[in-house]
This record gives structure tokens, C-alpha cells and sequence, in this order.
């Protein structure tokens, strides 16, 4: 136990809350695939280290279960002290209890707009969403489709095919992994979010290949949502505004080389760290040989 | 590139199609709109679906059928049974919308984006 035992989660989290607040000048593609393996590997780090924490407690608490665990994943070194040990356990309590309850709301979420995608949700509030899985599809309102164009339309379904295609989905729980297990990271997961759409703009404007029917088609979208008397406002920035911006811009650059470079450098750096904090000890070891 | 594809995603992709196309479609015509060349049967099994759930409804011609949106109000046939105001606001989730609530200040700057832009539509159909 020494101060090296949070390096590697203090690294990854310190990355993750850096990326979450200055974003990167990658095509979203690029930037939404590696904000979601910092963001896994974050999670994983930090619930690795935790766990080792604690159970080097534990392991103190009770000299008998010692004899029973093999000797290599024994601790060698100093005492954990209490300071360190009972918080390490409680935190570790509170991630399953939150881990369990995101698990079980996906799950619900995934359940009820299966069952809702079914057919047409009864609203005037112009709703389109992607509902993933091998029976998912596009689950889409009344209001959407007696209030939009057909060209439009083809917009929105192109953007929901694209959240499909990419599985979307995936991207989304590891940043919400990252942000229950560390709330630091919210901002990560917020912008992984707005990197997610975003990929999925850019993918509906090349299908539809309009760039400016999309903008308009997303801000005619949110600004009849906005309208709707009985709609209560967002109180946090949807990110609407800087997606409708991106558009009237020019397209981004493809990133081919320089995209799978950062993906490949993030992805690496974090996959170390994170496989360290899984194995501190010996990752501890090797280091006070060097 | 033939990628096998989740039934999903295809759904999405012919919904796409068939409000691109405007007009009623064939089954044909629509595969040829399509990307990854679908096969024939598999298309049928999304539009069988999506007249179930009443997204789409068709009209005989000859010894097939031409498929096409529905967007009429008066004939979109909305289940009043599911709970719409589940998804009228936005909770935090894994899926996926395609806007979501603006603020009030999101309004106001998204209104001044588009007033400040020359020409109100998207060019030309191609």
C-alpha cells in the first residue's frame, strides 16, 4: 500500500475529467469512440482499485481467511489503514447498489420501448427513438410523423439507423458506467452523449447527402418540442444548438489517420492502467524492482 | 458489402426509404434504394412488420403491392394504451432520441441560428 496505489486510477480519471470539459478536434466518430473507452476503462479502474483496497483490508481484518486465499493475491505490503480500508469498503458497497440499480433500469427502459415500438405512441410531441437490440427498431410518435415532411422524415429515421448501426447503446452505458462510478466524470458522459448524436448527424447528412435539410429538420424538431404548451423546459443544455451549428458548417474532416491513432493511443494508455489497478499488487511489485 | 444486418437497423433504413421516396414503392424499388443489397424476403419480413404496427399500409397493384408511409393523421392509429408520457420527457437512458428538451436559452439561440441564415429550405431533391 503506498501512494502508487492510486496512480492509475488518478490518471484515467484525471483524463476522463479532461476530455469531458475541452472535447477533442476529431470527426465525432472518432471522439465518441474514444470518450467510451476512456469512460469503460475509468470504471474499471476505479472499480478495480477499490476492490483491491478492500479486500487488503479485509484480508488484515481477519488473519484467518488469509490462510484460505492463495498466497499470491495476499497483500505484502503494509497494513491497510482504517482510514483508507472503511471508506474503500463502503464506496465499494454503494457502486453495486448503483451498478445493480442502472442495470435494472436499463433493462426496463429496453423492455418498455420494445413493448411501446409496437406501434405509434399517441402524442403530439414529435418523438423519434432508437430502441436497440435484435427486435428493436424506431419507436416514433403521432406528432412526428403528421408534423414532418417526408423528406424530413427520412432525416430522422437515417439519424435513429445510424444510433442502430453503430450500436449506440453500448457507447451510451459506458459512460454511464463512468459517471456512477465516479461522479467526476458527468461531463464525460455528457459530451460522449452530444459526440454520439453528433456522429449520428453526420452519418444522416451523408446518407441524404443535404447537410442543411438536416439542421433544419433537427431544429424544427426541438423547436416544435419547445413550443408545446404542456412541455416542461430542459434545464440542461441538450446540445441542440451546437449540433444544428456543426451542420450549417462545413462537413468535418474523416480523421482516417490521425482518428485511429487517438483511438489506439487512449485506448492503449487506459487499457494499461486499468489492467494495473486490476493486478496492483504485482504491478506494485514490478515497480519497486525497477 | 454484405453485412449482415439487425433487423432494426433495417427498419430504420426502409422507413428512411419510403419517406424518401414520396410515392408508393415496390418491394423492388425499395430494395434498390436500400444500401448492402437486402434480400428480397427480408425486406418483406420489415414491411410485414411495419404494416403490424401501422407505420406503413400499401395498395394492390397487379399481383403485388406498393407500400408507402402513413402519415395522414386521420389514419395513423396511435395506441392509446402505451404510456407516451414515459418518453415526453427526458430521462437519461440508453436510448437513443433524436432531440431532446431544449432550455430556454437553447430556444432563443437556435431561433437566432436560423435567422441569421440566407434562404430557409435544403437544396434540391436529387
Amino acid at each position: 500500500m503506498s501512494w502508487l496505489t492510486f496512480m492509475p486510477v488518478a490518471l484515467v480519471t484525471a483524463l476522463g475529467v479532461l476530455l469531458g470539459r475541452t472535447g477533442l478536434p476529431l470527426h465525432p466518430a472518432w471522439s465518441a469512440r474514444l470518450l467510451a473507452t476512456v469512460a469503460a476503462m475509468a470504471a474499471v479502474t476505479t472499480a478495480g482499485t477499490l476492490a483491491f483496497v478492500a479486500f487488503d483490508y479485509g484480508v488484515a481484518l481477519l488473519p484467518g481467511a488469509a490462510a484460505r486465499v492463495p498466497d499470491r493475491v495476499l497483500p505484502d505490503g503494509g497494513a491497510v489503514p482504517h482510514m483508507l480500508g472503511v471508506p474503500a469498503w463502503t464506496l465499494s458497497a454503494v457502486l453495486v447498489v448503483a451498478c445493480a440499480r442502472l442495470g435494472a433500469r436499463w433493462a426496463a427502459q429496453l423492455r418498455g420501448a420494445r413493448r411501446a415500438s409496437a406501434g405509434v405512441l399517441d402524442t403530439d410531441d414529435p418523438i423519434a427513438l432508437a430502441v436497440p437490440g435484435r427486435h428493436g427498431g424506431v419507436l416514433v410518435s403521432r406528432g412526428l410523423l403528421a408534423g414532418l415532411s417526408g423528406r424530413e422524415l427520412e432525416v430522422v429515421f437515417q439519424h435513429e439507423r445510424a444510433h442502430l448501426r453503430h450500436g449506440h447503446h453500448r457507447f451510451l452505458m459506458a459512460g454511464m458506467l463512468a459517471a456512477a462510478v465516479s461522479p467526476v466524470l458527468r461531463p464525460l458522459y455528457a459530451r460522449l452523449e452530444l459526440e454520439l448524436e453528433r456522429w449520428a448527424d453526420e452519418d444522416a447528412a451523408e446518407a441524404v447527402a443535404d447537410r442543411t435539410r438536416v439542421a433544419h429538420t433537427i431544429a424544427r424538431v426541438a423547436l416544435a418540442r419547445a413550443d408545446r404548451p404542456e412541455g416542461l423546459p430542459a434545464f440542461a443544455e441538450a446540445g441542440v444548438v451546437q449540433r444544428v451549428r456543426a451542420l450549417l458548417a462545413g462537413p468535418p474532416a474523416k480523421n482516417r489517420v490521425s482518428g485511429p491513432v487517438a483511438l489506439t493511443g487512449g485506448g492503449l494508455g487506459t487499457g494499461v492502467l486499468a489492467a494495473a489497478a486490476l493486478e496492483l499488487d504485482r504491478a506494485l511489485a514490478a515497480l519497486s524492482i525497477l | 458489402m454484405a453485412v449482415r444486418r439487425r433487423l432494426g437497423q433495417l427498419e430504420a433504413e426502409v422507413l428512411a426509404a419510403l419517406a424518401g421516396a414520396g410515392i408508393p414503392v415496390t418491394t423492388a424499388e425499395l430494395r434498390s434504394r436500400l444500401s448492402g443489397d437486402p434480400a428480397h424476403t427480408t425486406v418483406n419480413t420489415i414491411l410485414f412488420r411495419l404494416l403490424d404496427k401501422g407505420l406503413v399500409d400499401r395498395v394492390r397493384e397487379g399481383r403485388g403491392y406498393r407500400y408507402r408511409l402513413v402519415v395522414d393523421e386521420s389514419r395513423l392509429v396511435a395506441d392509446r394504451m402505451r404510456d407516451q408520457l414515459r418518453y415526453s420527457n427526458d430521462p437519461p437512458g440508453v436510448l437513443s432520441r433524436f432531440v431532446a428538451t431544449l432550455s430556454p436559452a437553447e430556444t432563443r439561440a437556435l431561433r437566432e441560428v436560423l435567422g441569421g441564415e440566407p434562404g430557409s429550405t435544403g437544396t434540391d431533391p436529387s
